[in-house]
């Protein structure tokens, strides 16, 4: 059951599809350089930088694992996200490691790493980062798949074809315009995204109301759906982990890092995590929240969603009115193909600048590394097709994005701060 | 009591806070797009 209608919600999508892709092909010619397409041209200022990186890091796959949080573990599932919250606001506050890098002028962290250890640092440290982001982005097209034809109202058989239509559309206008088109849309997608949120968010507020809420969460999880060190819900290894991760991923993380990368300056780049910083509570508690909304309406009615992942889509479809269900998939959309066309910019910016450095030793013209970086994109782009269908999703969401991202965190921070702080490392 | 109080104005805090960061990001995010597109070489950006 859905209250979406294709006559009325239909084109307020549509006319949000073809807005941002005009948008993202008439910056493509701006692009002259490597540097433009990877970074453009570093001149990024801090209210771009928040819209970008607040876009970036919201995509429907964080905000349906958030929501899944909030439906399992109540407010206590937002622990991840006060932990990024601290995390990066402290990072951006005193310069921890992003002031050294931002200052070096490199375009990826193994980059910075070759300067301190030497070559075969450089290249081992990119074989990571790749392998771990690619993992941790083989979900995305799947679960934003799923969360539209669910949406949608539409059957599963359909998942297919609506990964493809969200590859092709973030594809043209990321393989063409790079970061210049990234940045841009992002900005569209920032204010798209945060008005479908908002109205979502005051409407389940105003339906269901605070106390209707808080008090079926009371009796479904007891005290610890409110905090994560009661009982044994989530659990004070959990929020060990979540400390660390978010303390890693916030000095490592390259579609994080490379904002701070892209910025004017080391200041520009600390004023932009420090802004942002609140953003990233936000995405974990809006979500949750919603989760927690799902939560109680399929428990009054008697009936469990297909599966908890999709507990949220399946709920805005029934509560949210049609034409605001529009904004809102409109922006959940918005969100994905930020968070799509970031990451695929990111991972491939790493294999062209680190790992395939031995080919070109930085000899290429720019129309060739640019051409390079084109196709590198696309065959990202194949990946999340092929992985994202083939790949039996199992477990919490977040933790699968907590494991992939592992992969090279818990190195390459290491790696960062001894960069960056050990003087022996010269 | 007090914890469903103190996740009520962490809701209502972070809410708030959004609404402020969007509008001013849409209008001031605005003029830091023009102006790198300019400085970029869109010179019509206008």
């Amino acid at each position: 059951m859905t209250n979406f209608s294709w006559f009325i919600d239909g084109p307020i999508i549509l006319i949000y599809i073809i807005g941002t892709l005009v948008a993202g092909l008439m910056v493509r010619k701006l692009v002259r350089g490597v540097d433009d397409y990877l970074l453009a041209g570093r001149k990024v200022d801090i209210y771009l930088g928040i819209a970008s990186l607040a876009a970036t890091e919201f995509g429907i796959v964080t905000c349906m694992a958030n929501a899944e949080l909030g439906y399992k573990y109540g407010f206590a599932g937002t622990t991840p996200g006060v932990a990024l919250f601290l995390a990066m606001y402290i990072i951006g506050k005193t310069g921890f490691c992003i002031k050294p890098l931002r200052d070096r002028g490199v375009v990826t962290l193994p980059e910075f790493f070759e300067r301190k250890f030497g070559k075969k640092v450089r290249w081992a440290s990119g074989l990571v980062i790749v392998i771990g982001g690619l993992l941790n982005m083989g979900v995305f097209l799947r679960m934003g798949g799923d969360f539209l034809t669910t949406i949608f109202g539409l059957p599963p058989g359909y998942l297919e074809l609506m990964m493809t239509i969200i590859l092709l559309i973030v594809a043209v206008y990321t393989i063409l315009g790079g970061m210049l088109s990234v940045l841009v849309t992002d900005y569209m997608q920032f204010i798209v995204m945060s008005a479908g949120l908002l109205f979502a968010t005051i409407l389940v507020f105003y339906k269901f109301d605070w106390t209707t809420l808080t008090n079926h969460l009371n009796q479904t999880y007891g005290r610890a759906a409110f905090n994560p060190f009661e009982g044994n819900t989530y659990g004070i290894d959990r929020i060990f982990l979540d400390i660390l991760l978010a303390v890693a991923s916030i000095l490592t993380w390259q579609t994080t890092i490379s904002r701070v990368l892209a910025a004017k300056d080391s200041r520009t780049g600390q004023r932009i995590y420090q802004a942002t910083s609140p953003f990233f509570l936000i995405r974990f508690i809006i979500p949750a929240f919603l989760g927690i909304g799902a939560l109680y309406y399929f428990s009054s009615i008697g009936v469990q969603p297909e599966r908890e992942i999709l507990a949220l889509p399946s709920f805005l479809a029934i509560v949210l009115p049609t034409g605001i269900l529009g904004i809102l998939i409109a922006g959940m959309l918005a969100a994905d193909m930020s968070t799509n066309s970031s990451y695929m910019l990111a991972w491939s910016s790493v294999i062209y600048n680190d790992i395939m450095e031995p080919i070109h030793r930085r000899k290429w013209t720019d129309k060739v590394g640019i051409r390079a970086n084109r196709i590198l994109v696309a065959l990202i782009g194949i990946f999340l097709l092929i992985y994202g269908l083939w790949y039996p999703m199992k477990g919490d969401l977040w933790v699968y994005l907590q494991v992939t991202g592992t992969i090279y965190l818990s190195s390459m921070s290491t790696i960062l701060i001894a960069a960056c702080y050990w003087k022996k490392s010269e | 009591m007090i914890l469903e109080y103190f996740w009520l104005i962490v809701l209502v805090g972070v809410v708030i806070w959004y609404i402020v960061v969007t509008i001013l990001v849409a209008r001031k995010g605005f003029t830091s797009l023009k102006i790198m597109l300019a400085e970029l070489g869109l010179k019509d950006s206008d």
